[in-house]
């Protein structure tokens, strides 16, 4: 009986799809199996992608010498840059935006009441509240913080700013899910707060509170809803994450216990 | 600034020492960029093509005998100016639908030459996201693909079990092929459809 499209969704939902590729693209799958996964693949192009750049980066993996050839290459390159130091552009580009942080800060001076207005504004704005998991008093603080990523981003190349905005992208189906708790009586997330913007530079503190003794799993996933990271069984209530695993972009989470989601939030690393 | 002989250069990049690519880059890099600057590229174009280029040099002198009929540097420039055709042949045809070098076929033989230009290009793709990935990420997946059991990887990451090293390791496939997917370049290098 072949397995059908139903069961190897069922799979992706449980994020077992980086599995399947690699098991695919190593011929690990039974026959069974393998006609499953090849119907998926003939209805699914994205799916099809994936599979073949699983399969291009194989190839590319298993060269480890040509990997440390180019890691080589780019150490060099980047002790040159560094020996190059700020050229002429560079300074153009801080005088002009020397220039631009003083228009800003005139305007700001002249015109008190519109940015007071806009403060306001950001309050109101806020994330629709989790009865009971947010204290009330943090939200100015955090929704004052809250400036779209483009105002950050500064002088840089389009094609970083399309990667840096693509990793920004809010997404709808996992914002519904936001503040969807079960035992949310009982549970209560003290840290980071929900929408908090931490850096990629220092480690990031998961921390909360329930009136019970549990094992949980925090499970880390990119604005595409793809599991980037996931804890082994955590037995206290809080969980350290090491500097630069988590790179720009934002970012969802759900502690989990067992099987059962007991909080989902989001976070921003910059 | 100390000479580098080409038995030198050569010796170097097989071993992957720094030594000799410094020392490329102090003496070449002005010239290809002027080629590349010349020809309607850039800066960040001349450092892809030198990049290219090194990484067309170390497969070549990986791949032994490897036997030169002219100085190292004039081998080196060759591969960089032919890259920087090929690659400028295959931009302006994709904006004009023409050939950029169609009157002066000649100058250079992408067959004969043996550099598939989009190859480098995807292949620097890659590998920059694979060493932008996590440190023990690069390590997990450096360690499977050259065949390091679970257990192994499990004993030298420090984590608890080879189930554990397993999760990670897919993560961190899924991390990489995310980071690639989303990175403007993929969809004009990798088309499979």
């Amino acid at each position: 009986m072949i397995r059908s499209i139903k069961y190897f969704l069922n799979m992706i939902n449980r994020g077992k799809l980086p599995e399947l590729i690699d098991r695919f693209n190593n011929g690990e799958l039974s026959a069974e199996e393998l006609t499953g996964f090849q119907e998926l693949l003939k209805a699914n192009p994205r799916l099809r992608n994936e599979v073949m750049l699983d399969k291009e980066l194989n190839e590319i993996l298993a060269d480890s010498d040509l990997l440390e050839f180019r890691k080589t290459i780019l150490s060099v390159q980047k002790k040159r840059m560094q020996r190059k130091g700020p050229g002429l552009q560079s300074y153009l580009l801080a005088a002009s935006l020397l220039l631009f942080i003083g228009i800003e800060i005139f305007l700001f001076m002249n015109n008190p009441r519109q940015n007071m207005l806009n403060r306001s504004v950001a309050v109101t704005n806020n994330q629709p509240a989790i009865k009971g998991v947010i204290p009330e008093n943090n939200t100015v603080t955090e929704q004052i913080n809250l400036k779209a990523p483009n105002e950050r981003m500064g002088k840089i190349s389009q094609k970083a700013k399309q990667a840096i905005a693509a990793s920004f992208k809010t997404n709808p189906s996992l914002e519904n899910i936001i503040g969807a708790t079960r035992n949310a009586g009982a549970f209560k997330m003290e840290f980071p707060k929900m929408g908090a913007r931490l850096s990629e530079n220092k480690v990031i503190v998961f921390r909360w509170s329930m009136d019970k003794q549990a094992k949980n799993i925090l499970r880390i996933l990119d604005n595409s809803g793809s599991e980037v990271y996931t804890s082994e069984l955590i037995e206290e209530k809080s969980y350290t994450l090491s500097p630069g695993i988590l790179k720009t972009g934002l970012y969802y989470y759900k502690i989990m216990e067992k099987d059962e989601i007991v909080f989902f939030g989001k976070f921003y690393v910059e | 600034m100390i000479h580098y002989s080409d038995e030198k250069i050569i010796s170097d990049i097989r071993e992957n020492r720094e030594g000799s690519i410094s020392y490329l880059y102090k003496e070449f890099f002005t010239l290809i960029r002027s080629i590349v600057v010349k020809n309607s590229g850039n800066n960040e174009d001349a450092e892809d093509v030198f990049q290219d280029g090194l990484i067309v040099l170390f497969q070549k002198i990986r791949l032994e005998p490897f036997e030169l009929n002219c100085s190292l540097k004039t081998f080196f420039f060759a591969v960089c100016r032919n890259i920087w055709l090929q690659r400028l042949d295959r931009k302006w045809r994709l904006h004009y639908q023409a050939d950029f070098v169609k009157e002066s076929a000649n100058m250079y033989d992408p067959n004969s030459s043996g550099i598939d230009e989009e190859y480098l290009e995807k292949t620097r793709l890659c590998q920059t996201h694979i060493l932008a990935l996590p440190e023990d990420c690069q390590k997990i997946l450096m360690m499977s693909f050259a065949k390091h059991s679970l257990n192994e990887i499990a004993e030298s990451l420090g984590f608890k079990n080879a189930s554990y090293a397993k999760t990670r390791k897919y993560l961190c496939k899924n991390m990489l092929r995310k980071r690639i997917l989303n990175d403007p370049e993929y969809k004009i290098f990798f088309k499979y459809d």
